[in-house]
Protein backbone atom coordinates (compact mmCIF):
# COMPACT_ATOMS: atom_id res chain seq x y z
CA UNK A 1 0.00 0.00 0.00
CA UNK A 2 1.23 3.34 -1.04
CA UNK A 3 1.43 5.93 2.00
CA UNK A 4 1.80 9.43 1.61
CA UNK A 5 5.56 10.52 2.44
CA UNK A 6 4.74 13.69 4.41
CA UNK A 7 2.65 11.44 6.76
CA UNK A 8 5.33 8.83 6.91
CA UNK A 9 8.10 11.00 7.43
CA UNK A 10 5.86 13.26 10.37
CA UNK A 11 4.68 9.74 12.28
CA UNK A 12 8.65 8.89 12.38
CA UNK A 13 9.45 12.46 13.62
CA UNK A 14 6.64 12.71 16.04
CA UNK A 15 7.07 9.06 17.42
CA UNK A 16 10.55 9.83 18.14
CA UNK A 17 9.86 13.29 19.95
CA UNK A 18 8.53 13.46 23.41
CA UNK A 19 6.21 15.93 22.96
CA UNK A 20 3.20 13.51 21.79
CA UNK A 21 4.45 11.26 24.66
CA UNK A 22 3.83 14.11 27.13
CA UNK A 23 0.50 15.12 25.91
CA UNK A 24 -1.05 12.00 25.98
CA UNK A 25 -0.17 11.68 29.50
CA UNK A 26 -0.91 15.14 30.43
CA UNK A 27 -4.22 14.68 28.03
CA UNK A 28 -5.36 11.29 30.33
CA UNK A 29 -4.17 12.63 33.71
CA UNK A 30 -6.34 15.47 33.41
CA UNK A 31 -9.38 13.43 32.60
CA UNK A 32 -8.48 10.60 34.88
CA UNK A 33 -8.02 13.31 37.35
CA UNK A 34 -11.52 14.48 37.01
CA UNK A 35 -12.94 11.08 36.88
CA UNK A 36 -11.02 9.71 39.68
CA UNK A 37 -12.37 12.64 41.97
CA UNK A 38 -15.71 12.06 40.84
CA UNK A 39 -15.66 8.52 41.82
CA UNK A 40 -14.34 8.87 45.20
CA UNK A 41 -17.22 11.44 45.74
CA UNK A 42 -20.17 8.92 44.86
CA UNK A 43 -18.18 6.59 46.93
CA UNK A 44 -18.25 8.31 49.69
CA UNK A 45 -21.60 9.14 49.80
CA UNK A 46 -22.23 5.80 48.86
CA UNK A 47 -20.31 4.54 52.32
CA UNK A 48 -22.36 7.09 54.08
CA UNK A 49 -25.99 6.60 53.21
CA UNK A 50 -25.23 3.06 51.84
CA UNK A 51 -27.29 4.37 48.36
CA UNK A 52 -25.91 4.95 44.78
CA UNK A 53 -27.34 7.51 42.25
CA UNK A 54 -27.19 6.39 38.99
CA UNK A 55 -27.66 9.58 37.38
CA UNK A 56 -23.91 10.64 38.85
CA UNK A 57 -22.36 8.43 36.01
CA UNK A 58 -23.93 10.56 33.41
CA UNK A 59 -22.43 13.79 34.85
CA UNK A 60 -19.01 12.26 34.90
CA UNK A 61 -19.43 10.88 31.39
CA UNK A 62 -20.90 14.11 31.03
CA UNK A 63 -17.97 15.95 32.25
CA UNK A 64 -15.33 14.19 30.91
CA UNK A 65 -16.39 14.65 27.35
CA UNK A 66 -16.91 18.11 28.05
CA UNK A 67 -13.10 18.30 28.90
CA UNK A 68 -11.97 16.03 26.33
CA UNK A 69 -13.85 17.87 23.44
CA UNK A 70 -11.82 21.09 25.26
CA UNK A 71 -8.33 19.87 24.77
CA UNK A 72 -9.27 18.39 21.46
CA UNK A 73 -10.56 22.31 20.62
CA UNK A 74 -7.13 23.64 21.90
CA UNK A 75 -4.96 20.93 20.96
CA UNK A 76 -5.52 20.52 16.80
CA UNK A 77 -4.84 24.17 16.26
CA UNK A 78 -1.44 23.55 17.81
CA UNK A 79 -0.53 20.59 15.64
CA UNK A 80 -1.57 22.14 12.45
CA UNK A 81 -1.23 25.84 12.47
CA UNK A 82 2.95 25.07 12.22
CA UNK A 83 2.60 22.06 9.06
CA UNK A 84 3.23 24.72 6.27
CA UNK A 85 4.70 27.83 7.84
CA UNK A 86 6.78 25.30 9.83
CA UNK A 87 8.06 24.19 6.60
CA UNK A 88 8.71 26.95 5.28
CA UNK A 89 10.88 28.16 8.71
CA UNK A 90 12.87 25.13 8.32
CA UNK A 91 13.43 26.12 4.56
CA UNK A 92 12.35 22.43 3.34
CA UNK A 93 9.13 23.52 1.44
CA UNK A 94 10.72 24.29 -1.65
CA UNK A 95 12.12 20.69 -1.53
CA UNK A 96 9.10 19.30 -0.93
CA UNK A 97 7.43 21.44 -3.85
CA UNK A 98 10.65 20.22 -6.56
CA UNK A 99 9.37 16.21 -5.94
CA UNK A 100 6.56 14.37 -7.59
CA UNK A 101 4.66 15.37 -4.48
CA UNK A 102 1.09 17.61 -5.44
CA UNK A 103 0.01 20.19 -2.96
CA UNK A 104 -2.73 18.17 -2.05
CA UNK A 105 -0.76 15.20 -1.01
CA UNK A 106 1.55 17.84 1.08
CA UNK A 107 -1.67 19.00 2.81
CA UNK A 108 -3.21 15.56 3.08
CA UNK A 109 -0.24 14.53 4.52
CA UNK A 110 0.14 17.48 7.16
CA UNK A 111 -3.65 16.67 8.28
CA UNK A 112 -3.51 13.10 8.44
CA UNK A 113 -0.94 13.29 10.73
CA UNK A 114 -2.39 15.69 13.17
CA UNK A 115 -6.05 13.60 12.72
CA UNK A 116 -3.44 10.78 13.42
CA UNK A 117 -2.32 12.30 16.70
CA UNK A 118 -5.89 13.38 17.66
CA UNK A 119 -6.90 9.83 17.12
CA UNK A 120 -4.25 8.42 19.55
CA UNK A 121 -5.38 10.75 22.49
CA UNK A 122 -9.36 9.57 22.29
CA UNK A 123 -8.29 6.35 21.95
CA UNK A 124 -6.12 6.43 24.65
CA UNK A 125 -8.77 7.97 26.72
CA UNK A 126 -11.07 5.11 25.65
CA UNK A 127 -10.83 3.33 29.12
CA UNK A 128 -11.36 6.11 31.36
CA UNK A 129 -15.13 6.76 28.82
CA UNK A 130 -15.77 3.62 29.97
CA UNK A 131 -15.92 3.78 33.32
CA UNK A 132 -19.48 4.79 32.33
CA UNK A 133 -20.50 1.60 31.14
CA UNK A 134 -19.98 0.11 35.10
CA UNK A 135 -23.29 1.09 35.64
CA UNK A 136 -24.70 1.72 32.11
CA UNK A 137 -26.50 4.78 31.12
CA UNK A 138 -24.65 5.41 27.42
CA UNK A 139 -24.51 3.03 24.31
CA UNK A 140 -22.22 2.05 21.98
CA UNK A 141 -23.67 3.88 19.25
CA UNK A 142 -24.22 7.13 21.53
CA UNK A 143 -20.34 6.87 21.94
CA UNK A 144 -20.16 6.34 18.38
CA UNK A 145 -22.11 9.82 17.86
CA UNK A 146 -19.46 11.25 20.46
CA UNK A 147 -16.59 10.35 18.45
CA UNK A 148 -18.01 11.45 15.25
CA UNK A 149 -18.33 14.53 16.89
CA UNK A 150 -14.61 14.95 18.17
CA UNK A 151 -13.50 14.04 14.14
CA UNK A 152 -15.47 16.62 12.57
CA UNK A 153 -14.23 19.38 15.19
CA UNK A 154 -10.78 17.87 15.43
CA UNK A 155 -10.91 18.00 10.96
CA UNK A 156 -12.69 21.87 11.05
CA UNK A 157 -9.93 22.85 13.51
CA UNK A 158 -6.69 20.93 11.70
CA UNK A 159 -8.06 22.40 8.11
CA UNK A 160 -8.60 25.73 9.30
CA UNK A 161 -4.96 25.50 11.27
CA UNK A 162 -3.44 24.42 7.99
CA UNK A 163 -4.82 26.82 5.95
CA UNK A 164 -3.83 29.76 8.09
CA UNK A 165 -0.30 28.07 8.12
CA UNK A 166 -0.18 28.18 4.58
CA UNK A 167 -1.20 31.79 4.13
CA UNK A 168 0.99 33.17 7.01
CA UNK A 169 4.61 33.35 7.14
CA UNK A 170 5.08 32.96 10.57
CA UNK A 171 3.85 30.22 12.62
CA UNK A 172 3.06 32.10 15.98
CA UNK A 173 0.33 34.15 13.95
CA UNK A 174 -0.81 31.53 11.97
CA UNK A 175 -1.49 29.84 15.40
CA UNK A 176 -2.88 32.86 16.95
CA UNK A 177 -5.41 33.47 13.95
CA UNK A 178 -6.38 29.82 14.15
CA UNK A 179 -7.23 30.09 17.46
CA UNK A 180 -9.04 33.55 16.64
CA UNK A 181 -11.32 32.18 13.95
CA UNK A 182 -11.61 29.23 16.29
CA UNK A 183 -13.32 31.35 18.59
CA UNK A 184 -15.53 33.88 16.58
CA UNK A 185 -17.18 30.31 15.41
CA UNK A 186 -17.44 28.99 18.60
CA UNK A 187 -18.32 31.85 20.74
CA UNK A 188 -18.84 34.38 18.42
CA UNK A 189 -22.30 32.92 17.11
CA UNK A 190 -23.34 32.39 20.04
CA UNK A 191 -22.97 35.93 21.09
CA UNK A 192 -24.39 36.98 18.31
CA UNK A 193 -26.89 35.03 18.96
CA UNK A 194 -27.45 36.58 22.25
CA UNK A 195 -27.11 40.32 20.72
CA UNK A 196 -29.87 39.87 18.74
CA UNK A 197 -32.28 38.26 21.03
CA UNK A 198 -31.36 41.43 23.39
CA UNK A 199 -32.21 43.56 20.24
CA UNK A 200 -35.07 41.43 20.05
CA UNK A 201 -33.59 40.69 16.33
CA UNK A 202 -32.97 37.06 16.84
CA UNK A 203 -34.43 34.69 13.90
CA UNK A 204 -34.06 30.98 12.60
CA UNK A 205 -31.66 32.12 10.25
CA UNK A 206 -29.25 33.79 12.85
CA UNK A 207 -29.98 30.84 15.20
CA UNK A 208 -28.77 28.61 12.11
CA UNK A 209 -25.24 30.05 11.86
CA UNK A 210 -24.52 27.91 15.41
CA UNK A 211 -24.40 24.99 13.44
CA UNK A 212 -21.37 26.55 12.12
CA UNK A 213 -20.17 25.78 16.10
CA UNK A 214 -18.79 22.15 16.99
CA UNK A 215 -19.74 23.65 20.20
CA UNK A 216 -23.62 23.93 19.72
CA UNK A 217 -23.39 20.40 17.74
CA UNK A 218 -21.77 18.81 21.14
CA UNK A 219 -23.97 20.30 23.25
CA UNK A 220 -27.20 18.88 21.70
CA UNK A 221 -25.81 15.11 21.37
CA UNK A 222 -24.11 15.04 25.09
CA UNK A 223 -27.02 16.37 26.27
CA UNK A 224 -29.46 14.38 24.85
CA UNK A 225 -27.34 11.56 25.67
CA UNK A 226 -27.35 12.06 29.26
CA UNK A 227 -30.91 12.85 29.44
CA UNK A 228 -30.28 16.66 29.81
CA UNK A 229 -31.94 19.41 27.18
CA UNK A 230 -30.99 19.44 24.06
CA UNK A 231 -30.60 22.35 21.18
CA UNK A 232 -34.22 22.42 20.62
CA UNK A 233 -34.60 23.49 24.45
CA UNK A 234 -31.96 26.24 24.29
CA UNK A 235 -34.33 27.30 21.29
CA UNK A 236 -37.36 27.63 23.08
CA UNK A 237 -35.78 28.37 26.70
CA UNK A 238 -32.87 30.75 25.88
CA UNK A 239 -33.92 32.57 22.35
CA UNK A 240 -37.85 32.21 22.43
CA UNK A 241 -37.97 30.14 18.93
CA UNK A 242 -39.83 27.34 17.81
CA UNK A 243 -38.18 23.93 19.30
CA UNK A 244 -39.78 21.97 16.50
CA UNK A 245 -38.04 23.28 13.09
CA UNK A 246 -36.35 21.46 10.58
CA UNK A 247 -33.17 22.58 11.90
CA UNK A 248 -33.56 21.88 15.67
CA UNK A 249 -35.26 18.66 14.74
CA UNK A 250 -31.86 17.94 12.53
CA UNK A 251 -29.31 19.68 14.49
CA UNK A 252 -26.45 16.78 14.94
CA UNK A 253 -26.46 15.81 11.43
CA UNK A 254 -27.16 19.29 9.72
CA UNK A 255 -24.12 20.84 12.38
CA UNK A 256 -21.77 17.66 11.57
CA UNK A 257 -22.49 18.05 7.77
CA UNK A 258 -21.97 22.35 7.62
CA UNK A 259 -18.62 21.85 9.50
CA UNK A 260 -17.44 18.85 7.21
CA UNK A 261 -18.34 20.85 4.64
CA UNK A 262 -16.64 24.23 6.00
CA UNK A 263 -13.68 21.58 6.63
CA UNK A 264 -12.80 20.35 3.07
CA UNK A 265 -13.39 24.20 1.89
CA UNK A 266 -10.69 24.96 3.81
CA UNK A 267 -8.05 22.49 2.84
CA UNK A 268 -9.41 23.19 -0.95
CA UNK A 269 -8.21 26.84 0.14
CA UNK A 270 -5.28 25.43 1.46
CA UNK A 271 -4.27 23.74 -1.54
CA UNK A 272 -5.23 26.65 -3.58
CA UNK A 273 -2.82 28.65 -1.76
CA UNK A 274 0.05 26.00 -1.98
CA UNK A 275 -0.36 26.30 -5.61
CA UNK A 276 -0.20 29.68 -5.95
CA UNK A 277 3.04 30.15 -3.78
CA UNK A 278 4.62 29.35 -6.78
CA UNK A 279 3.31 32.90 -8.04
CA UNK A 280 4.94 35.14 -5.63
CA UNK B 1 18.60 21.23 -22.70
CA UNK B 2 17.09 23.92 -20.74
CA UNK B 3 16.28 26.47 -23.16
CA UNK B 4 14.87 30.02 -21.93
CA UNK B 5 13.13 32.82 -23.99
CA UNK B 6 12.11 36.29 -23.40
CA UNK B 7 11.41 35.88 -19.72
CA UNK B 8 10.42 38.26 -16.67
CA UNK B 9 9.62 38.19 -13.58
CA UNK B 10 8.73 41.14 -10.94
CA UNK B 11 8.05 41.83 -7.75
CA UNK B 12 5.77 44.34 -7.11
CA UNK B 13 7.42 47.40 -8.80
CA UNK B 14 10.87 45.59 -8.69
CA UNK B 15 11.93 43.81 -11.89
CA UNK B 16 14.05 40.39 -11.12
CA UNK B 17 14.08 39.55 -14.91
CA UNK B 18 13.90 41.22 -17.85
CA UNK B 19 13.88 39.64 -20.89
CA UNK B 20 15.72 37.37 -20.40
CA UNK B 21 17.29 34.47 -22.67
CA UNK B 22 19.21 31.56 -22.22
CA UNK B 23 20.24 28.22 -23.93
CA UNK B 24 22.11 25.44 -22.21
CA UNK B 25 23.58 22.48 -24.20
CA UNK B 26 22.69 18.76 -23.14
CA UNK B 27 25.58 17.62 -21.40
CA UNK B 28 26.61 21.47 -20.58
CA UNK B 29 28.09 22.60 -17.09
CA UNK B 30 26.63 26.01 -17.37
CA UNK B 31 27.91 28.26 -14.80
CA UNK B 32 25.61 32.00 -14.17
CA UNK B 33 27.65 34.75 -12.66
CA UNK B 34 26.41 37.62 -11.28
CA UNK B 35 26.67 40.39 -8.34
CA UNK B 36 23.87 40.18 -5.56
CA UNK B 37 20.16 40.80 -6.49
CA UNK B 38 21.15 40.19 -10.44
CA UNK B 39 17.99 37.93 -10.80
CA UNK B 40 20.07 34.60 -10.07
CA UNK B 41 18.17 32.49 -7.76
CA UNK B 42 14.83 33.96 -9.73
CA UNK B 43 16.16 32.26 -12.82
CA UNK B 44 17.03 29.04 -11.28
CA UNK B 45 13.42 28.97 -9.17
CA UNK B 46 11.58 29.42 -11.85
CA UNK B 47 13.63 26.69 -14.29
CA UNK B 48 13.44 24.69 -10.93
CA UNK B 49 9.42 25.18 -10.91
CA UNK B 50 9.22 26.52 -7.99
CA UNK B 51 8.23 30.08 -9.46
CA UNK B 52 5.90 31.35 -12.10
CA UNK B 53 7.41 33.89 -14.12
CA UNK B 54 5.15 36.71 -15.51
CA UNK B 55 5.74 36.51 -19.37
CA UNK B 56 8.19 34.18 -21.26
CA UNK B 57 9.00 30.22 -22.03
CA UNK B 58 10.76 27.44 -19.68
CA UNK B 59 11.67 24.31 -22.29
CA UNK B 60 13.81 21.55 -20.24
CA UNK B 61 14.66 18.53 -22.53
CA UNK B 62 12.18 19.84 -24.91
CA UNK B 63 9.18 20.12 -22.74
CA UNK B 64 7.59 23.13 -21.48
CA UNK B 65 8.54 23.75 -17.67
CA UNK B 66 5.31 25.99 -17.06
CA UNK B 67 2.56 23.82 -18.87
CA UNK B 68 3.72 20.55 -17.56
CA UNK B 69 5.26 21.24 -14.46
CA UNK B 70 4.87 17.97 -12.78
CA UNK B 71 6.34 16.04 -15.36
CA UNK B 72 9.21 18.81 -15.34
CA UNK B 73 9.61 17.84 -11.53
CA UNK B 74 10.76 14.29 -12.66
CA UNK B 75 13.55 15.82 -14.88
CA UNK B 76 15.31 18.11 -12.61
CA UNK B 77 17.22 17.65 -9.74
CA UNK B 78 17.39 20.74 -7.30
CA UNK B 79 19.75 22.52 -4.85
CA UNK B 80 19.32 25.48 -3.22
CA UNK B 81 21.80 28.08 -1.19
CA UNK B 82 20.47 26.68 2.20
CA UNK B 83 19.93 23.32 2.89
CA UNK B 84 16.09 22.13 4.73
CA UNK B 85 16.59 20.34 7.90
CA UNK B 86 14.13 18.12 9.96
CA UNK B 87 14.65 17.16 13.41
CA UNK B 88 15.02 13.71 14.48
CA UNK B 89 15.00 12.41 10.56
CA UNK B 90 18.72 10.14 10.06
CA UNK B 91 20.10 10.53 6.58
CA UNK B 92 18.41 7.53 5.27
CA UNK B 93 15.09 8.52 6.40
CA UNK B 94 15.55 11.54 4.78
CA UNK B 95 16.89 10.19 1.55
CA UNK B 96 13.83 7.91 1.69
CA UNK B 97 11.29 10.71 2.31
CA UNK B 98 12.72 12.53 -0.87
CA UNK B 99 12.78 8.78 -3.09
CA UNK B 100 9.07 8.36 -1.88
CA UNK B 101 8.26 11.78 -3.11
CA UNK B 102 9.23 10.62 -6.61
CA UNK B 103 7.13 7.15 -5.87
CA UNK B 104 9.91 5.13 -5.12
CA UNK B 105 9.24 3.32 -2.01
CA UNK B 106 10.84 0.07 -0.24
CA UNK B 107 13.72 -1.89 -1.17
CA UNK B 108 14.71 0.01 -4.67
CA UNK B 109 14.14 2.98 -2.76
CA UNK B 110 16.52 1.95 0.16
CA UNK B 111 19.02 0.74 -2.51
CA UNK B 112 18.75 3.59 -4.43
CA UNK B 113 19.89 5.65 -1.41
CA UNK B 114 22.91 3.25 -0.10
CA UNK B 115 24.23 4.05 -3.96
CA UNK B 116 24.06 7.83 -4.07
CA UNK B 117 25.08 8.14 0.08
CA UNK B 118 28.37 6.16 -0.74
CA UNK B 119 28.94 8.49 -4.18
CA UNK B 120 29.03 11.59 -1.70
CA UNK B 121 30.95 9.98 0.39
CA UNK B 122 28.04 9.81 2.97
CA UNK B 123 27.66 6.35 3.66
CA UNK B 124 28.91 5.58 7.09
CA UNK B 125 26.79 8.76 7.98
CA UNK B 126 22.98 7.05 6.80
CA UNK B 127 21.99 6.50 10.84
CA UNK B 128 23.38 10.22 11.92
CA UNK B 129 20.10 12.87 11.96
CA UNK B 130 20.62 15.25 9.39
CA UNK B 131 20.60 18.12 11.63
CA UNK B 132 23.81 17.12 13.58
CA UNK B 133 25.57 16.95 9.96
CA UNK B 134 28.21 19.67 9.29
CA UNK B 135 27.30 21.98 6.59
CA UNK B 136 29.88 20.46 4.00
CA UNK B 137 28.13 17.35 5.03
CA UNK B 138 24.63 18.77 4.28
CA UNK B 139 25.50 20.16 1.52
CA UNK B 140 26.78 16.72 0.31
CA UNK B 141 23.33 15.06 1.52
CA UNK B 142 21.32 17.94 -0.64
CA UNK B 143 23.24 16.51 -3.84
CA UNK B 144 22.96 13.02 -3.08
CA UNK B 145 19.00 14.33 -2.58
CA UNK B 146 18.75 16.15 -5.58
CA UNK B 147 19.61 12.96 -7.60
CA UNK B 148 17.75 10.42 -5.70
CA UNK B 149 15.56 10.36 -8.79
CA UNK B 150 18.03 9.92 -11.56
CA UNK B 151 17.29 13.46 -13.17
CA UNK B 152 18.56 14.31 -16.16
CA UNK B 153 19.00 18.33 -15.40
CA UNK B 154 20.66 19.29 -12.10
CA UNK B 155 19.67 23.37 -11.18
CA UNK B 156 22.32 24.49 -8.27
CA UNK B 157 22.17 27.55 -6.41
CA UNK B 158 25.39 28.80 -4.79
CA UNK B 159 26.03 25.50 -4.11
CA UNK B 160 29.69 25.28 -2.34
CA UNK B 161 28.57 28.68 -0.61
CA UNK B 162 29.97 29.01 2.73
CA UNK B 163 32.03 25.80 2.52
CA UNK B 164 35.55 25.08 3.76
CA UNK B 165 37.95 24.61 0.91
CA UNK B 166 38.13 20.55 0.92
CA UNK B 167 34.30 20.32 0.43
CA UNK B 168 34.35 22.80 -2.10
CA UNK B 169 36.87 20.83 -4.12
CA UNK B 170 34.71 17.63 -3.70
CA UNK B 171 31.58 19.29 -4.26
CA UNK B 172 33.26 20.66 -7.87
CA UNK B 173 34.71 16.72 -8.42
CA UNK B 174 30.87 15.50 -7.94
CA UNK B 175 29.80 17.91 -10.40
CA UNK B 176 32.29 17.43 -13.01
CA UNK B 177 31.69 13.66 -12.87
CA UNK B 178 27.91 14.12 -12.90
CA UNK B 179 28.48 16.35 -16.07
CA UNK B 180 30.57 13.32 -17.70
CA UNK B 181 27.65 10.83 -17.12
CA UNK B 182 25.42 12.95 -19.02
CA UNK B 183 23.81 15.40 -16.28
CA UNK B 184 22.85 19.06 -17.81
CA UNK B 185 24.00 21.27 -14.93
CA UNK B 186 22.88 24.65 -14.61
CA UNK B 187 24.86 26.34 -11.34
CA UNK B 188 24.93 29.66 -9.95
CA UNK B 189 27.91 30.59 -8.33
CA UNK B 190 29.73 33.95 -6.88
CA UNK B 191 33.10 31.83 -6.91
CA UNK B 192 34.70 32.63 -10.07
CA UNK B 193 37.41 31.10 -10.22
CA UNK B 194 35.50 27.36 -9.51
CA UNK B 195 33.42 28.35 -12.39
CA UNK B 196 36.01 28.91 -15.18
CA UNK B 197 37.56 26.14 -13.77
CA UNK B 198 34.66 23.52 -13.55
CA UNK B 199 32.14 24.85 -16.18
CA UNK B 200 32.23 23.98 -19.85
CA UNK B 201 30.00 27.44 -20.46
CA UNK B 202 29.36 30.14 -18.78
CA UNK B 203 26.59 33.33 -18.73
CA UNK B 204 27.07 36.90 -16.90
CA UNK B 205 23.96 37.84 -15.44
CA UNK B 206 23.47 42.07 -14.41
CA UNK B 207 20.31 43.43 -13.17
CA UNK B 208 17.92 41.05 -14.41
CA UNK B 209 19.41 40.14 -17.59
CA UNK B 210 22.16 38.36 -19.66
CA UNK B 211 25.31 40.71 -20.14
CA UNK B 212 27.25 37.70 -22.12
CA UNK B 213 27.20 33.65 -22.59
CA UNK B 214 29.96 31.31 -24.29
CA UNK B 215 32.33 28.70 -23.53
CA UNK B 216 34.52 29.39 -20.99
CA UNK B 217 37.35 28.91 -23.39
CA UNK B 218 35.84 31.68 -25.82
CA UNK B 219 35.17 34.30 -23.19
CA UNK B 220 38.74 33.66 -21.30
CA UNK B 221 40.00 34.64 -25.09
CA UNK B 222 37.64 37.81 -25.37
CA UNK B 223 38.91 38.85 -22.38
CA UNK B 224 42.37 38.50 -23.23
CA UNK B 225 42.04 40.68 -26.34
CA UNK B 226 40.00 43.49 -24.39
CA UNK B 227 42.78 43.82 -21.72
CA UNK B 228 45.65 46.72 -22.51
CA UNK B 229 48.69 46.00 -24.90
CA UNK B 230 51.77 46.37 -22.15
CA UNK B 231 54.48 47.71 -24.10
CA UNK B 232 58.16 48.58 -22.64
CA UNK B 233 61.06 49.82 -25.08
CA UNK B 234 64.50 50.93 -24.16
CA UNK B 235 64.56 54.08 -25.88
CA UNK B 236 62.50 55.83 -28.87
CA UNK B 237 60.12 57.12 -26.43
CA UNK B 238 58.92 60.30 -28.68
CA UNK B 239 59.16 58.13 -32.10
CA UNK B 240 56.53 55.35 -30.69
CA UNK B 241 53.98 57.62 -29.32
CA UNK B 242 53.74 59.11 -33.54
CA UNK B 243 53.52 56.25 -33.78
CA UNK B 244 50.66 55.09 -31.57
CA UNK B 245 48.73 57.89 -32.21
CA UNK B 246 48.80 57.31 -36.06
CA UNK B 247 47.19 53.61 -35.25
CA UNK B 248 43.38 53.72 -35.80
CA UNK B 249 43.07 50.92 -33.21
CA UNK B 250 44.91 52.63 -30.54
CA UNK B 251 42.31 53.90 -28.46
CA UNK B 252 44.14 55.74 -25.12
CA UNK B 253 48.09 55.20 -24.29
CA UNK B 254 49.10 55.90 -20.59
CA UNK B 255 53.29 56.06 -19.73
CA UNK B 256 55.11 54.94 -16.95
CA UNK B 257 58.26 55.67 -18.14
CA UNK B 258 59.48 53.53 -20.81
CA UNK B 259 56.51 51.48 -20.42
CA UNK B 260 53.18 52.40 -22.02
CA UNK B 261 49.77 50.69 -21.50
CA UNK B 262 47.66 51.25 -24.88
CA UNK B 263 43.79 50.61 -24.52
CA UNK B 264 44.22 48.51 -27.96
CA UNK B 265 40.89 47.13 -30.11
CA UNK B 266 42.56 45.51 -32.75
CA UNK B 267 42.91 41.72 -33.37
CA UNK B 268 46.48 39.91 -33.31
CA UNK B 269 47.41 40.82 -36.66
CA UNK B 270 46.96 44.50 -35.63
CA UNK B 271 48.80 43.96 -32.93
CA UNK B 272 51.88 42.22 -35.33
CA UNK B 273 51.52 44.84 -37.62
CA UNK B 274 51.71 47.28 -34.65
CA UNK B 275 54.81 45.60 -33.73
CA UNK B 276 55.85 45.64 -37.08
CA UNK B 277 55.86 49.49 -37.14
CA UNK B 278 58.15 49.76 -34.07
CA UNK B 279 60.85 47.64 -35.00
CA UNK B 280 60.91 49.50 -39.05
CA UNK B 281 61.38 52.48 -36.77
CA UNK B 282 64.48 51.06 -35.02
CA UNK B 283 62.69 50.89 -31.95
CA UNK B 284 64.49 48.87 -29.32
CA UNK B 285 61.47 46.81 -28.12
CA UNK B 286 62.17 44.89 -24.67
CA UNK B 287 58.49 43.66 -24.31
CA UNK B 288 54.92 43.63 -25.80
CA UNK B 289 52.08 41.38 -24.67
CA UNK B 290 48.01 41.91 -23.56
CA UNK B 291 47.80 42.10 -20.14
CA UNK B 292 46.84 38.53 -18.89
CA UNK B 293 42.89 38.47 -17.96
CA UNK B 294 41.12 36.58 -15.45
CA UNK B 295 37.39 35.89 -15.44
CA UNK B 296 36.97 37.63 -12.60
CA UNK B 297 38.46 41.30 -14.02
CA UNK B 298 36.60 40.64 -17.02
CA UNK B 299 32.77 39.68 -14.48
CA UNK B 300 33.99 43.45 -12.65
CA UNK B 301 34.14 44.78 -15.81
CA UNK B 302 30.85 43.61 -17.05
CA UNK B 303 28.92 44.22 -13.96
CA UNK B 304 30.68 48.06 -12.40
CA UNK B 305 28.09 50.34 -12.73
CA UNK B 306 30.75 52.90 -14.74
CA UNK B 307 29.49 53.96 -17.95
CA UNK B 308 32.44 53.57 -19.95
CA UNK B 309 32.74 49.77 -19.48
CA UNK B 310 33.47 46.96 -21.82
CA UNK B 311 30.87 45.98 -24.00
CA UNK B 312 31.16 42.14 -25.61
CA UNK B 313 28.89 41.28 -28.25
CA UNK B 314 27.06 37.58 -27.75
CA UNK B 315 28.94 35.17 -30.39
Amino acid sequence: MKINPIYRKEMTVRARSSKTAVIVTVFNAILALVALIYMSYILGYARKTGEIQYSVFLTIFRYITWIEFAMILLIMPALTSGSISGEREKKTLDLIMTTGMTPTDIILGKLLTALSSMFLFVISSAPIIALVFVYGGVTIRDLLLLFLCYFTAAFLMGSMGIWFSGMLRRTTAATASTYGLEGALLFGTAALNFLLRNLSAITEVSFGLLLFSPLATFYDVVNRMTGSDGIAQVAVNIFGLSGNTFLTRNWFSAGIAIQLLLACLFLVLSVNNLKRSRNR
Amino acid sequence: MIEIKELEKSYGKTRALTDFNLSVEDHALFGLMGPNGAGKTTLIKIVAGLLTPDKGSVSICGTDALRYPRKIRNLIGYVPDYFGVYDNLNVIEYMEFFASGFGLNGLKSRRRCRELLAEVGLEDKENSYVDGLSRGMQQRLSLARSLVHDPEVLVLDEPTSGLDPGTRYAVREMLQELCIQGKTILISSHVLPELSEICTDIGIMDRGGIMTTGKVSEILNRIENSNPLRITLLSGTQTAMGIFKRNPYVRSVSVSGKTFMLNFDGTEEDEAVLLQQLIDADIPVKGFMREPGSLESFFMQMTSPQEEKVILRNQ
